[in-house]
């Protein structure tokens, strides 16, 4: 064989093995990354899961603070839970009952000079949810602070 | 200059002088009212905003706290609150004044007119030892409850009701006894009577905290909600 002719081969093997190379690493990145692209969530894609089921609100009341000293005859109370609630609030002085439309709900509340044991109770219109109740101590004091 | 050109130009002069002086002082004076004026607005701001801040310090510092007295002795007292917890109330002879809640009314009383097992309110200072007495007013004790009501008498005129915490309590019906019913379809309270009450119903009662001479307690007012409420 010629020295031309080997050279000519040699250089053909080495060509065509870096090609080898080339394709083959090409064809195991495009797999690699199909792989991982499987693995992150998809955004566009529309989720399959169930919506997250909606937990029970808890009543809470925001305003006023328990044993809260005021100079006024009326307070207002604040508060929020489950919608359409059946709401009881009742003081040795006033009774009120309404069914909020939303969680949050605020209502006047008058006071008697002294203590005021103000309960708050709902009814969840869901039968199964429990009823809630909270107690506020609320002492009318004028002009004593 | 002509003499007779100069007199009344000299006069003219003065004139103005005298003018020019008379509008400064008063413009002095305006200035100087306006001034005190301005600083007397300042002070009464500063004072209106002192006695805010005074106010509200003494209302951050003040509590109030509620219960029975167990022991009464000079300068201290002891009250058992509504968790059955324990508090020490000092009071002082000169600082400390007692008033006592009736029909929404205050009356001053003395420290002599404290009676074990009255109720009192008391607002003050918390300290490490106990409360600093400012005021003590002598209150009535309120239940405000609610329950499930799983016994009626109708010839004593008495229910039994379980609360939410499962405790039993026995309230007479008395004559005086507002009885208000929910109407389930307009959600408004209306009269009722206590035939129309039903075990099983739902009773929200306003009682003093002390029991009758049948162990019972009467209570002031009630609200029904019938148990059909529950059912639609």
């Amino acid at each position: 064989m010629k020295k031309e002719t080997f050279l000519a081969i040699f250089l053909g093997v080495v060509f065509g093995f870096i090609s080898a190379l080339i394709i083959l690493g090409s064809i195991s990145q495009s797999q690699l990354g199909e792989k991982n692209k499987s693995l992150l969530p998809q955004k566009k894609e529309p989720s399959i899961l169930p919506a997250k089921p909606t937990s029970l609100k808890l009543l809470n009341i925001n305003n006023p603070k328990n044993f809260l000293i005021i100079e006024n005859d009326k307070v207002t109370i604040e508060g929020e839970v489950e919608k359409n609630s059946l709401i009881v609030i009742q003081s040795p002085i006033k009774d009120l009952v309404f069914q909020n439309k939303e969680e949050k709900f605020k209502v006047d509340f008058p006071l008697a000079l002294g203590e005021n044991v103000i309960k708050i109770v709902s009814y969840p219109q869901n039968r199964n949810l429990k009823t809630q109740e909270k107690t506020l101590f609320i002492y009318y004091l004028p002009n004593e602070i | 200059m002509n003499k007779k050109i100069f007199l009344p130009f000299f006069s003219l002069i003065v004139f103005f002088l005298f003018l020019f002086n008379l509008l400064i002082f008063a413009s002095d004076k305006t200035g100087s009212n306006s001034a005190k004026k301005e600083t007397q607005k300042e002070v009464e701001i500063l004072k209106e905003k002192i006695a805010s801040k005074v106010a509200e310090l003494r209302r951050q510092n003040f509590q109030a706290f509620s219960g029975k007295m167990v022991e009464i002795k000079k300068g201290e007292i002891e009250i058992k609150d509504y968790n059955d917890e324990k508090k020490r109330v000092f009071t002082d002879d000169l600082l400390t004044k007692y008033y006592l809640i009736k029909d929404n009314q205050k009356k001053e009383i003395n420290f002599s007119d404290l009676k074990k097992d009255d109720y009192i309110i008391v607002s003050g200072i918390l300290t490490d030892k106990g409360i600093s007495a400012n005021m003590i007013f002598v209150d009535e004790k309120y239940l405000v409850d609610f329950g499930k009501i799983v016994e009626k008498d109708k010839n004593e005129y008495w229910l039994k009701v379980v609360t939410l915490t499962n405790e039993t309590i026995s309230l007479d019906i008395e004559a005086f006894t507002k009885q208000w019913l929910l109407n389930i379809k307009s959600l408004e309270l209306e009269r009722t009577g206590f035939s129309k009450i039903k075990e099983g119903d739902m009773i929200h009662f306003v009682a003093k905290d002390k029991k009758n001479e049948n162990n019972r307690f009467s209570a002031q007012k009630i609200v029904i909600i019938p148990q059909e409420y529950f059912l639609k």
